[in-house]
């Protein structure tokens, strides 16, 4: 059981925190739910709610390797705890400014769509570049094609006249 | 203990859509479909825009202000878009710019003195239902505060993740960057998060 103290980094077993952390990367979360039957992997096959279940892929083996290690670890336990804990400060703090995001957002969406109602020349701009875009592409080819005919040319002649 | 699996809202946060709409802006064949599909590009990636420029402007007026504007210049610069797929990544750094823009031109107008504590004005205008909860008001202020003390591709990634429930695999897809790229910066960016918020230990 190593505990590392590295800047960025955070406590638990080596060999589980990779799962740790996939799983709570993935967006898979582990919830405490009953001190009875906490930690154990029987209760994890039938899922949590029916609701849930019945959403949700089976459980692979690793996790349920990964949760019967959960039943002896305490300092795996103690790390997911604290990245529960730390993941519902996080949602409520940005819940808070997502609240004030809300009430702004139609009336400034609607804003923004007049403004760029009223300037229809940056649709005329987009079309006229675009337009501008494929003329100045189809000039480089034709040009390059014709830099090719030409040298083919020369080069005739130059084979012709030195032969 | 029971396990339960929270389904990533992918279904709300798929990047194909984006591609879709912004193929229609694009084409801009019908001013109210083109209308219509960057009415539902806003009205997706708004809350994390502003979201994100509050944290760091500590002021939601502004930070409107600075999400309208980035979705201003999003629209008339789209054709610069090479993956319309990384949407999001896209407008994320036209917002991070336009953040930094108001950050310097308040710093070139607002005295020192007129600046207080910085924790104090990381959470934006509590609404009153707020301020009554001092306590949680704290506990907000001091994760907010936190967040906001992060480099701000960190913030992205804790943003997305907790705001809007992607998962690595969907967070790389909008931000157009490998997923493991991004699962480390979050990891590090959880790291982080808890070095600051952790009580120091008394020396």
């Amino acid at each position: 059981m190593n505990e590392t103290n590295a800047p960025n980094s955070m406590p638990g077993c080596d060999e589980t925190q990779k799962t740790l952390h996939e799983l709570w990367f993935d967006g898979q979360e582990l919830t405490d739910e009953g001190a009875e039957d906490k930690f154990s992997a029987e209760s994890n096959q039938s899922g949590g709610t029916e609701e849930a279940s019945a959403l949700l892929p089976p459980l692979v083996p690793a996790d349920a390797a990964f949760l019967e290690h959960l039943t002896k670890c305490s300092a795996c336990r103690k790390e997911m705890t604290h990245l529960q804990e730390l993941g519902c400060s996080l949602r409520a703090g940005l819940e808070v400014l997502s609240r004030d995001a809300h009430a702004a957002m139609e009336p400034r969406i609607t804003a923004t769509l007049q403004t760029l109602d009223e300037a229809p020349e940056v649709g005329a701009r987009r079309r006229i570049r675009r337009g501008f875009r494929l003329v100045f592409f189809i000039t480089v080819v034709a040009l390059i094609s014709l830099a090719c005919i030409a040298g083919c040319l020369i080069a005739m002649y130059l084979y012709r006249a030195l032969s | 203990m029971k396990l339960i699996r929270k389904r990533a809202r992918q279904d709300s946060t798929s990047h194909a859509e984006d591609a879709l709409w912004i193929a229609t802006i694009r084409a801009g064949k019908d001013r109210r479909q083109v209308q219509e599909a960057y009415r539902n590009l806003m009205r997706k990636y708004w809350e994390v825009v502003m979201v994100l420029s509050a944290s760091k402007l500590g002021d939601v007026q502004e930070a409107a202000d600075v999400a309208q504007e980035a979705f201003l210049r999003s629209f008339q610069s789209l054709d610069k878009l090479n993956q319309p797929t990384a949407f999001l990544g896209w407008l994320l750094r036209i917002s991070r710019n336009l953040t930094t823009d108001h950050l310097r031109a308040r710093k070139s107008t607002v005295s020192l003195d007129a600046l207080g504590d910085s924790a104090e004005s990381v959470v934006p205008n509590m609404t009153p239902r707020f301020q009554a909860d001092l306590e949680r008001k704290e506990e907000l202020e001091n994760v907010l505060s936190a967040v906001n003390g992060l480099p701000d591709r960190y913030r992205e990634v804790i943003t997305l993740k907790y705001l809007k429930d992607m998962d690595g695999r969907a967070m790389s897809e909008h931000l157009g960057e490998p997923e493991g790229t991004v699962r480390n910066r979050l990891f590090r960016a959880l790291g982080k998060l808890r070095e600051c918020l952790e009580p120091q230990p008394r020396s």
